[in-house]
């Protein structure tokens, strides 16, 4: 990993620090939890990327700033502890950069990492399927081969903000399933403006827009959007679990509840409330160590995906637990923000246990690690 | 299939030289305690070779060595099942022998702070201490940080090995009694003490869990039932992958409150009360599960799970539990800007 940004990351803490304090003063933006999922921004996220907050780690020489892969974490989990709307380029930033590094062509890394590194580019994921949830594997969208290209069809669910992204990294079978379920995926980046390609919203409980269905029908893709080896996405997919799973936002979703609960706490507030908003932010004192730890590791070269499974598995609970600590000690109708902020995540709560792999594949995950699956 | 043996590793902490250091202890301690399972003969063996002395200055009869070398004795006798004096005698009775400039005990003794209660009310002496007597230990060290002095006190007849007693202690005693001896700046001391106590509580239980974990994995694939071992069962595979969970936390939590502790004792309150609080926290779900996978026979004398397990329950209340520690943060977050501020500020890994 190139360590070419000189900035020490406890000053970039200062100055993503500053920056939010402002834009909040400014009402630029309300703090929010779950924001990365939620809240879509471009605006936003352009003004981070003018000060050199996105493509942090990806190498100069693609446009990226070269730095490690702490001074991201430090950004990331600024943005997320201050519930900044960081939705529209959450995806590109956390995942694709570094998928697209690690596999792409020369041709592609030239071409989209540095609009990616300019807030340019956002990226959406698709994955899921209508038949294929958890058991991915299972997945039928078909990628033909034709002249110069890809001929793909098929349906994609799900799909956080497929509505602001300009790409979507598309998991895909590029040859039927044989005795190997595994074998036979590939990885494409599909422009989604291209013909044949349409987004349609799944609106959430809420009212909420952000998961998408996104249909394609005899779409072509160029050659060179193949991403990595003709076969190997299922290795290439496992690979970005680690950088999926092992993030603060897989924690941190509700804590601009807990800061905000925090804030209605004074002298006359009952001992139980204190050692309960304690006892959360110790369990994620130990969070971010785990996150750090696989961070250090990633910028190493491997890829913890067990200790990410871990992460995700014990954020989710504690994501969880923060609203159920402020239900037991708010007083309804007290504050506003505070009363905003439950409601949401109540709602989005589900999601938590859903998105990036169910606690059951987690822990299979975990299990398999241990020998005994 | 991989051997449960060789892959819990994949889960440890054991990522830079430190770590190579406190594996090597580790192995020491296997190999010393391998065939040992009285806990005299487990602290015969220790003492005799030099383990239990581990970064208590050599001029006081300690062996000398670092924290983090102490830290790794401490896990690996609790990953053990030996639930030994071994923090009150290296990690606190020592330091308090070293503070005052008189040589550590030559045999294994009880620890406590005694704290002051209501003032002679009830007839009851001013000072109480819950002291826990092990096998092993003949006599207990009580520090009295207010009258700035420590006591030392005979084991009272017809204790159980284990249980926390209170001992009221009455002031009238300890200015006649012969083992008294003074403590300069006692209040300094004891915060370190305290500091001291629930690090080395966490460590523990993060052996422990450790511990727990590995024989769980086992269990589950060796016990047979409805015609398969019960390692096939989904449900077991998860109680499995969560008793990981909560001990890679606890693993990664001490850790941090350790390398806090030993970049800067001053400044790793926080760190050490966060710890705590997770280990403490953390017990319940992995004891809760691994009975669960061992059923009947796990909560038998004969069987070993009950020693991690008791173990584990008693750590947990040891120097603070995960609600006491969880006022403290809370307390500490909520005179900082906000949570988070005061979270960030806090030292460990980063």
């Amino acid at each position: 990993m190139v360590t070419g940004d000189s900035t020490h990351p406890d000053k970039l803490r200062v100055q993503v620090r500053d920056f939010l304090g402002e834009q909040i003063a400014d009402g630029v933006f309300e703090p929010r939890c779950n924001a990365w999922m939620t809240r879509f921004d471009p605006a936003f996220s352009r003004q981070l990327a003018a000060r050199g907050w996105l493509g942090l780690t990806l190498p100069r020489k693609y446009g990226g700033h070269g730095a490690t892969a702490r001074h991201r974490l430090v950004v990331t989990e600024e943005l997320l502890a201050h519930g900044a709307p960081v939705g529209a380029h959450w995806i590109a930033d956390r995942q694709m950069g570094p998928n697209l590094l690690a596999f792409g062509s020369e041709r592609l890394k030239h071409d989209l990492l540095p609009r990616i590194t300019r807030g340019e580019t956002f990226f959406c994921i698709g994955m899921s399927e209508p038949d294929s949830g958890s058991d991915l594997a299972s997945i039928r969208t078909r990628a033909t081969p034709v002249a110069g290209g890809w001929q793909v069809s098929g349906t994609k669910v799900w799909t956080t903000g497929a509505h602001v992204a300009d790409l979507m990294m598309t998991l895909v079978r590029t040859r039927p399933a044989e005795s190997d379920r595994h074998a036979g995926m590939s990885q494409l980046v599909i422009d989604l403006q291209a013909r044949g390609v349409s987004v349609t919203p799944i609106e959430s409980m809420d009212g909420a827009h952000h998961f998408n269905q996104v249909v394609l029908d005899e779409v072509f893709v160029p050659e060179h959007h193949l991403v990595g080896t003709e076969g190997e996405g299922w290795r290439q997919v496992t690979a970005e679990l680690a950088f999926e799973r092992s993030g603060p936002e897989r924690y941190l979703s509700t804590f601009p509840l807990l800061t905000a609960w925090s804030r209605t706490l004074g002298a006359e507030s009952s001992d139980a409330a204190v050692a309960d908003l304690g006892l959360l932010l110790a369990r994620v004192w130990a969070l971010r160590q785990m996150s750090a730890r696989i961070a250090d590791a990633i910028a190493a070269g491997s890829s913890p995906s067990v200790e990410a499974a871990l992460v995700k598995d014990l954020g989710w609970v504690l994501e969880r637990d923060v609203i159920d600590v402020v239900r037991r000690h708010r007083r309804p109708g007290h504050d506003e923000q505070v009363d905003r902020l439950l409601g949401e995540s109540v709602q989005d709560a589900p999601t938590f246990s859903l998105r990036g792999g169910t606690p059951e594949i987690l822990r299979g995950v975990v299990a398999r690690s241990l020998g005994v699956r | 299939m991989r051997r449960p043996d060789d892959v819990t590793s994949d889960l440890d902490v054991s990522d830079d030289d430190a770590e190579a250091t406190a594996n090597e202890v580790s192995t020491l301690v296997g190999d010393m305690l391998r065939d040992v399972d009285c806990a005299e003969e487990a602290w015969r063996r220790l003492a005799s070779g030099g383990l239990t002395g581990v970064a208590v200055q050599e001029q006081i009869g300690g062996s000398g060595g670092s924290l983090r070398e102490a830290a790794a004795v401490l896990k690996a006798v609790a990953a053990h099942g030996l639930d030994l004096p071994l923090l009150e005698f290296t990690w606190l009775a020592s330091r308090v022998a070293e503070w005052t400039g008189r040589r550590a005990p030559d045999e294994p003794v009880a620890f406590a702070i005694a704290e002051r209660t209501t003032d002679g009310q009830d007839g009851q002496p001013p000072y109480r201490a819950t002291l826990r007597w092990y096998h092993e230990t003949t006599a207990a060290h009580v520090l009295l940080p207010a009258d700035g002095a420590l006591l030392v006190l005979e084991r009272p007849a017809g204790l159980r090995d284990g249980s926390p007693s209170t001992v009221h202690i009455d002031p009238q005693r300890v200015r006649a009694a012969a083992e008294t001896h003074p403590v300069p700046d006692a209040g300094t001391l004891a915060a370190e003490l305290q500091m001291r106590a629930a690090l080395g509580r966490s460590i523990q239980i993060s052996g422990a869990a450790a511990q727990v974990r590995d024989l769980s994995v086992r269990y589950a694939a060796e016990r047979v039932q409805f015609g398969r071992p019960l390692s096939r069962y989904q449900v077991i595979q998860h109680y499995l992958a969560r008793i990981a969970a909560e001990a890679h936390a606890v693993q990664v939590a001490s850790r941090g409150a350790l390398d806090a502790w030993i970049a800067a004792p001053s400044t790793a309150g926080g760190s050490v009360s966060n710890a705590k609080a997770v280990a403490s926290h953390a017990v319940e779900l992995c004891t809760r599960l691994a009975h669960q996978v061992f059923g009947a026979i796990g909560t038998t004398r004969e069987h070993e799970l009950h020693r991690y397990t008791t173990a584990m329950w008693a750590w947990r209340e040891d120097a603070g539990n995960e609600y006491q520690h969880g006022a403290q943060v809370g307390e500490a977050a909520l005179t900082a800007e906000d949570p988070w501020a005061w979270l960030v500020d806090q030292g460990g890994r980063r």
